[in-house]
């Protein structure tokens, strides 16, 4: 095995790893940024109706 | 104060799928294995190249790296021409061809980072002017261009519109990054995987079935990244009608007080 190989590999396994990383951590902010937004103060606002 | 806006965030669901949950979750994990089964054959199971030596382990990673990449934008392209024919322009279209192009440019950026690294000790440079990479580079730059365009604010008309456009510009290389090894002398070889005209294939046995499993196992990975990029983008344009909204309200109540 020769170290340009490993780099390769290397390369390929943390650029791939750390998009997905990046790629769950958004959706899960996003998602409870959404969810908070639902069950805040406006919410019980809108569910006492209007 | 702002009732109307939750109302409206109630009706439609936050964690509208489009794709089965359990599939997704199966695809994710095929492709783990799948790639932690690459990983192995290439690095330690299968022989080094008569040629090449142990260089060759790299093309087991390099080529799915590239495949995924066209395949990305050709998804880019067709969701393009879905958005800007107006028979099937959807919002829908314009997300996944931008889910799509940007992790065909991660894909790109490994493609041109693995041939580099492979290119050093077989050819004797990171880099050389080669019609393939040359037009791989240009390939890079012009979808990092088109997620830029994607970003420049309008109406969710005008928006879509330009980002199909762009996209089906940018695609345009696609073709010129296959046909250059035979349309320019080129440093790069020409595909040997599979020649479609004397229908032979150049690699055997552990080899061929390694590089295999490598196709098959960043292709599902790509599926599993690209659904994922979709579902985020849908929540961005979701909290982003939300706090457009908010603000609508705040201004209205602005003018009221």
């Amino acid at each position: 095995m020769t170290s340009y190989v490993l780099a390769g590999y290397g390369v390929v396994l943390a650029s791939l790893a750390a998009y997905a990383i990046s790629l769950v951590i958004r959706l899960r902010s996003s998602r409870q940024r959404l969810g908070s937004g639902l069950s805040s103060s406006d919410v019980d606002e809108g569910g006492s109706g209007s | 104060m702002t009732t109307t806006v939750v109302h409206e965030l109630r009706a439609t669901p936050v964690a509208k799928r489009p794709f089965g949950a359990r599939a997704l979750r199966v695809t994710g994990a095929l492709s783990l294995v799948g790639i932690a089964a690459t990983i192995w054959l290439g690095l330690w199971v299968t022989p080094p190249d008569a040629f090449m030596g142990n260089q060759v382990r790299l093309l087991y990673i390099h080529p799915p790296m590239a495949w995924v990449a066209f395949l990305a934008y050709g998804i880019s392209f067709l969701s393009s021409l879905a958005y800007l024919w107006r028979r099937t322009r959807a919002t829908a279209w314009d997300r996944l061809a931008g889910a799509a192009a940007e992790v065909g440019v991660v894909f790109t950026g490994l493609t041109l980072v693995t041939g580099s690294i492979w290119g050093r000790p077989t050819w004797g440079t990171w880099w050389t002017w080669d019609p393939l990479l040359t037009t791989t580079a240009l390939l890079f730059v012009l979808y990092l261009g088109y997620l830029a365009i994607r970003h420049i604010p309008g109406t969710d008309e005008t928006r879509g519109k330009r980002n199909a456009i762009a996209a089906v510009v940018a695609f345009i290389d696609v073709p010129v990054v296959y046909f250059s090894v035979y349309l320019w002398q080129s440093l790069h070889q020409t595909p040997s995987i599979l020649n479609l005209t004397t229908r032979k294939t150049t690699i055997h046995g552990s080899m061929a079935w390694t590089l295999l499993l490598g196709f098959c196992s960043f292709t599902m990975a790509f599926f599993w990244l690209l659904v994922e990029r979709y579902r985020l983008a849908g929540l961005e344009a979701r909290e982003e009608s939300f706090g457009l909204q908010a603000a609508l309200e705040e201004r209205r109540l602005e003018g009221r007080t």
